[in-house]
């Protein structure tokens, strides 16, 4: 802020919008190769059964059939997943949820392998299935997965909750239920896949993180990763739904045994019925507050039903946990957070990642708060804010960039300018005013991850930046040629970014958490200070001047009068590119399996909105009138990006609170996109606005801190803190449909 | 599981006379492929048999939308937005144009088409509750010949007519009344076009001179029953009854209790269902009456 | 396998003449019999726009059109919107309001929001989202589709 850069702040179209406008940007549908297969996966109809046997014999005979696979046909492991790898490729005894992949099959075309997977005989022996989390953590439930239906149990621990009930002047509880969601990604899941003559083999894929890729096909071939090459296609979308390389492996296995490139792609209903979804959660939580509504205790109890296999429960669980006391201070608290299996389909990472959901409960409850003591919501939100001397969920102090404090103020004048609206109300129609605040670690939570960067100067002023967190369409590219532009001086279109070729481009771990600009950007930064550095040192050396007194813009090494070039300069010292590496890898600790507690994070980023809806008493359907999303960013490199992010990841939000919720029948119910509802161009609120905080993270680059998530996190607790004002009963259940609106106003009168 | 589409024989012929003959030569092994929207989506999920398509489109007598005395005539093929953007349906029956306006996305409508909408016969079909209470006819035919059958006894079941070895190419809307009014509204999960509804309702309606009381009341419902129906048990309540809102809410009553018979499906509960038979039958109208207050039909 | 059919139609100005089977839908021709990779499948069942086209002056999810069924008439995609490597104004604004993202909703709004303007050059606010209500995004949130097509409908007009 206030500081004068070149090019971060500046809005920026990003690099690859031409392409994508011509229509010339190739995602992995987009090409074909010679000989290709197509694969078509057969799934089992029930959600819980023995395999008896599978009978490939009329399969195989079908003509321009070329190979039908089971799980005995996996050279490697039969095993898959991005943090534990629980699923198997190919089920070998048992199917675990409606949806589990028995076998594949290879054709010369789509027609093929469609009739062909039909003929593939398998006997099932149908087990008892449990689709409930809570039934299925009662003693003597069926158990959906080996070893018992706990997948996971987080844990915080700070204080005495009792004693801080026992002396709360206020006591509130409820119990919250958020549903399950799809990623909905306009596009499907795809994946190419060739073996060479050498035996080595090239993915192509729509994926968040093709390092991950690579590693799970060379894990199900059994072959080392150095023969796997992954290349990253322009991806249609991820929202953490494509960090489960499953089409990868099943084209994997054909190209392997066939010698044939083979693709995968998912149709839409595939898509809806086997990957993995957001958990949905039951929440039970209790809050304690002295007479004047400072925070004393929190108690929860989050049960996340991770489906049939835990994938990335574990985080997610441990991520809706650490972050049960949001952007409170709480002297005590008692959090356990459960990953509980299901004969579900499998749930695992999508936008949010357990925050809305631990938020909706917690914002809802603070709510009631208020009422019971008589406090305005958003004084009673700021007596109670963190700032830089108290500590959060994890029991991190932050030293600095908390400005929940400020904003929550603008969220006190968004909610005053709006209040004579509620004297408008027409009739058959109730108003009310809701506030929603968020708080997000940013970065994985379990585990640290580590990005690298390696940055290249030409001699003719352009540069190369090499660094795996792959761009899913929300700008990351961009945002590293900004980044490294600054530093070095260069123009943005002097920069070529590669980030999609697992042999070029250093793993950064996934695009997910929030942490590409912080973690990878700020790799970015660091290698291209190291370029600069060099050349700074070279260049003194020539001008017989400090490094420090050395200028370097547009290719040129400039000190008072005299200048030189790049070219002219590596030339004298038989340099033909001047290469850096860097990492970057935030200084955290994961959570203590007891307690909770840790420096779980390097930075964190807040959101707070300011809901006006209306709701017809008819029908219980909510129409938006207005609508304030307040995101902090630290520093915004890139205007255009962070609108884009804020406005998609609460229209994403509005998804999950209105209309969008994955249902079970069996398997997934929902299979098309005209049973399961994504918010249109109709839906949209009808003022509209964002506002965007800067005060700046010293730890991230420029000050920018991570808030891809952040957007969407309070979305449902903001809605739903409105719509309970307005109806007068509180809302305890996602999404908000306008028959459920409708039973709440029934249970009013 | 949606695939590709399966083969299939395709037959496009120029005028209605081949078009009958494909028809019987075929002997009911066929499908008529007109907006397709459904067609194509059924074909790709595998549901049901079709060998053969025919494409009525280049069939330029199913096609048009012209005036004949004071009733308008809506060949099959005609698509829904182009009726719903027609100056004539505009002026003589904007509650259609309406309907039809709202009835999916706008690629949805520029393909979908009258003829289709009714044959699919989805208990929800936006087309239909606006015709039955506009007393529209449909005029079927065959090798027999040609029959006219009234809206109100062509649907027989979810997905099935009374067509026999037919072909529905004409929609006849006869002449309203000239002080008569209707409305349509659509309830949705979503505020979008194409949503399915949860549940549609069309009134017409006519006051008497003084305009106190309601001459003739007609009022249709979608998604509440196994096909579009008419609420005659409302309509009977209604019938000469004064333009109050006591009237409005027991129609409203009268048809969510009595006339329509909700299931509970993927889209909502048979309960929300019947309680928005009577919410939107009230407002429609209510609505009416205050139009009625006002200028004539907008 | 259903018989072929020979299929004439003018795509993106240029005539085309080739032997089709009926049960091709208009995306797969596009897509892999003329390489027209621009136009993309989302959802197969027309819920989403991702396949807009311009059939005879009408936008349609060009998953529900055969090949066949476009016999004799034009169709526009994506690629036919640009001449010579200049960009459409509506293309220009989705680039200049930051309205692509992902991308991949991308050409199927655009010719949505162009057969949109081309029946209405002058579309109220609520009228740009009706008319692109079946056209989903799952990243941009369609603030700024919406900013981009205002933008181009005016510069269309001349600039009023």
């Amino acid at each position: 802020m206030g500081l004068a850069y070149q090019i971060i702040g500046k809005p920026l179209p990003r690099k690859d919008a031409r392409s994508k406008v011509l229509g010339q940007a190739k995602y992995t549908d987009d090409f074909s190769l010679p000989g290709m297969l197509f694969v078509k996966v057969l799934r089992s109809p029930l959600p819980h059964a023995r395999i008896r046997s599978i009978k490939t014999t009329a399969a195989r005979r079908q003509p321009g059939v070329v190979a039908v696979l089971t799980a005995k046909d996996v050279p490697g492991a039969n095993s898959m997943g991005p943090i534990i790898k629980d699923q198997p490729v190919l089920c070998a005894d048992f199917v675990r949820f409606a949806g589990d992949a028995v076998a594949l099959v290879a054709a010369e075309t789509e027609q093929a392998a469609e009739i062909a997977v039909e003929k593939i005989e398998v006997d099932y022996e149908e087990l008892p299935a449990v689709t409930d989390p809570l039934e299925a953590l009662e003693p003597g439930a069926v158990v959906a997965h080996e070893g018992g239906n706990i997948g996971t149990h987080t844990k915080v621990r700070r204080g005495d909750i009792e004693a801080a009930f026992r002396d709360a002047a206020a006591v509130v509880e409820g119990r919250f239920i958020t549903p399950r969601i799809e990623h909905a990604y306009l596009e499907p899941e795809i994946a190419v896949v060739a073996a060479d003559a050498q035996g080595d083999v090239t993915v192509w894929s729509s994926t968040q993180h093709a390092h991950l890729d690579r590693e799970e096909v060379s894990r199900v071939l059994g072959l080392p990763q150095s023969r796997v090459r992954v290349y990253q296609m322009m991806t249609g979308g991820g929202f953490g739904g494509k960090l489960n390389p499953h089409a990868q492996c099943y084209a994997a296995l054909v190209a392997w045994k066939t010698g044939r490139p083979a693709r995968v792609h998912y149709r839409r209903d595939e898509s809806l019925m086997a990957s993995h979804k957001a958990h949905p959660f039951v929440i039970d939580m209790k809050l304690g507050a002295d007479q004047n509504g400072k925070l004393l205790a929190i108690d929860a109890r989050l049960v996340g039903n991770t489906g049939a296999y835990l994938c990335q429960g574990r985080a997610v669980i441990t991520k809706a946990g650490t972050h049960v006391s949001g952007i409170y201070y709480c002297p005590n608290i008692k959090a356990d957070a459960f990953a509980v299996y299901t004969n579900t389909v499998p749930c695992g990472a999508l936008r949010g990642y357990g925050v809305p959901q631990v938020t909706f409960a917690l914002e809802s409850l603070m709510d009631e708060l208020a009422g019971r003591l008589g406090l305005d919501p958003v004084e009673l939100r700021l007596r109670n804010a963190l700032d830089t001397t108290v500590p959060n969920t994890t029991g991190q102090i932050m030293p600095a960039s908390i400005p929940v404090k400020e904003m929550l103020a603008r969220a006190k004048a968004s909610v005053q300018s709006l209040q004579p609206l509620l004297n408008e109300t027409p009739p058959g129609k109730k108003r009310g005013i809701g506030v929603g605040c968020s708080s997000r670690g940013i970065g994985s939570i379990r585990k640290a991850s580590r990005s690298t960067a390696v940055v290249s100067l030409h001699p003719d002023g352009s540069a190369t930046v090499a660094c795996g967190s792959v761009d899913l369409g929300q700008g990351s590219d961009t945002m590293m040629a900004q980044v490294a532009a600054e530093e070095l001086g260069l123009d943005v279109d002097r920069i070529r970014v590669v980030t999609n070729d697992t042999a070029v481009s250093p793993d950064c771990e996934s695009t997910s958490a929030s942490r590409v600009t912080y973690v990878s950007g700020n790799a970015v930064r660091f290698a291209a200070a190291k370029v600069k550095a060099r050349v700074l040192e070279l260049a003194s050396r020539e001008f017989g001047c400090s490094p420090e007194e050395v200028k370097l813009k547009n290719g040129v090494v400039a000190h008072r009068e005299q200048g030189l070039s790049l070219a002219a300069l590596y030339g004298k010292y038989i340099m033909h590119v001047i290469t850096d590496v860097a990492e970057n890898l935030p200084a955290t600790t994961p959570p203590d399996p007891e307690t909770g507690q840790g420096h779980t994070a390097g930075t964190y980023n807040f959101n707070i909105h300011v809901a006006l809806v209306e709701v017809d008493e008819g029908t219980g359907k909510i129409e938006t009138l207005h609508y304030l999303a307040m995101g902090d960013v630290g520093q915004m490199l890139n205007p255009m990006a962070v609108e884009g992010q804020m406005y998609g990841g609460v229209m994403m939000g509005m998804g999950y609170t209105l209309s969008e919720d994955v249902l079970i029948d069996k398997g997934v119910a929902n299979r098309t996109f005209g049973t399961y509802l994504i918010p249109t161009m109709c839906d949209l609120p009808r003022e509209f606005l964002i506002d965007v905080i800067e005060d700046p993270e010293p730890t991230g680059p420029f000050g920018a801190k991570g808030f891809s998530e952040g957007s969407l996190d309070p979305v449902g607790a903001t809605m739903a803190n409105a719509v309970s004002k307005a109806i007068g009963v509180r809302v305890t259940r996602l999404p908000m449909t306008g028959e459920r609106v409708y039973q709440l106003l029934q249970q009013r009168k | 599981m949606l695939g590709k589409l399966p083969s299939f024989d395709y037959y496009r012929p120029n005028t209605l006379d081949e078009t009958l003959a494909i028809v019987e030569r075929l002997n009911g092994n066929l499908s008529i492929l007109a907006g397709g929207t459904d067609l194509l989506v059924a074909m790709k999920e595998r549901r049901g048999k079709h060998p053969a398509l025919l494409d009525i489109k280049s069939v330029p007598e199913l096609n048009a939308i012209r005036g004949e005395n004071g009733s308008v005539c809506v060949g099959a093929t005609a698509t829904a937005r182009a009726i719903a953007a027609s100056a004539l349906v505009r002026e003589r029956f904007p509650m259609l144009a309406h309907a039809l306006k709202f009835l999916g996305s706008m690629q949805i409508g520029n393909r979908a088409t009258i003829g289709g909408n009714l044959c699919n016969a989805s208990p929800a079909a936006d087309g239909a509750p606006s015709l039955l209470v506009l007393g529209a006819s449909v005029k079927l035919v065959g090798k027999a010949g040609m029959r006219w059958v009234p809206l109100d006894n062509f649907f027989v079941a979810p997905r099935k007519t009374v067509i026999d070895h037919e072909l529905l190419s004409e929609v006849r809307i006869p002449a309203g009344a000239p002080n008569g009014y209707g409305v349509f509204h659509k309830l949705g999960t979503r505020n979008a076009p194409e949503d399915i509804c949860i549940v549609s309702a069309a009134v017409y309606a006519v006051p008497d001179n003084e305009k106190k009381a309601w001459q003739e009341v007609r009022i249709a419902l979608g998604a509440v029953a196994p096909t579009p129906i008419r609420a005659r048990y409302a309509e009977e309540r209604v019938q000469g009854q004064p333009i109050d809102a006591k009237i409005a809410d027991e129609a409203g009553q009268i048809a969510a209790n009595k006339d329509a018979q909700p299931i509970t499906d993927i889209r909502a509960s048979a309960e929300y269902r019947r309680a928005m038979v009577g919410v939107l039958v009230k407002r429609a109208l209510e609505q009416i009456a205050r139009q009625l207050q006002g200028t004539k039909h907008t | 396998m259903s018989r072929s059919r020979k299929l004439r139609v003018i795509v993106n100005g240029q005539k085309v003449n080739v032997a089709v089977s009926p049960s091709e839908t208009l995306a797969e021709f596009l897509r892999t019999r003329l390489g027209l990779a621009g136009t993309k499948e989302g959802c197969d069942t027309g819920d989403c726009g991702a396949c807009t086209v311009i059939l005879n002056g009408k936008a349609v999810n060009s998953c529900l059109v055969l090949a066949v069924e476009t016999e004799g008439g034009h169709v526009t995609t994506i690629e036919g919107l640009s001449s010579d490597g200049e960009l459409h104004p509506l293309q220009q604004a989705f680039i200049d309001n930051g309205s692509v993202q992902c991308g991949f909703c991308t050409p199927g709004m655009i010719m949505g929001a162009k057969a949109l303007l081309d029946e209405n050059p002058n579309p109220s606010q609520e009228e740009i989202r009706l008319g692109l209500a079946g056209n989903l995004c799952r990243c941009t949130g369609y603030v700024s589709i919406i900013q981009a097509v205002t933008a181009a409908a005016k510069q269309l007009r001349g600039g009023k």
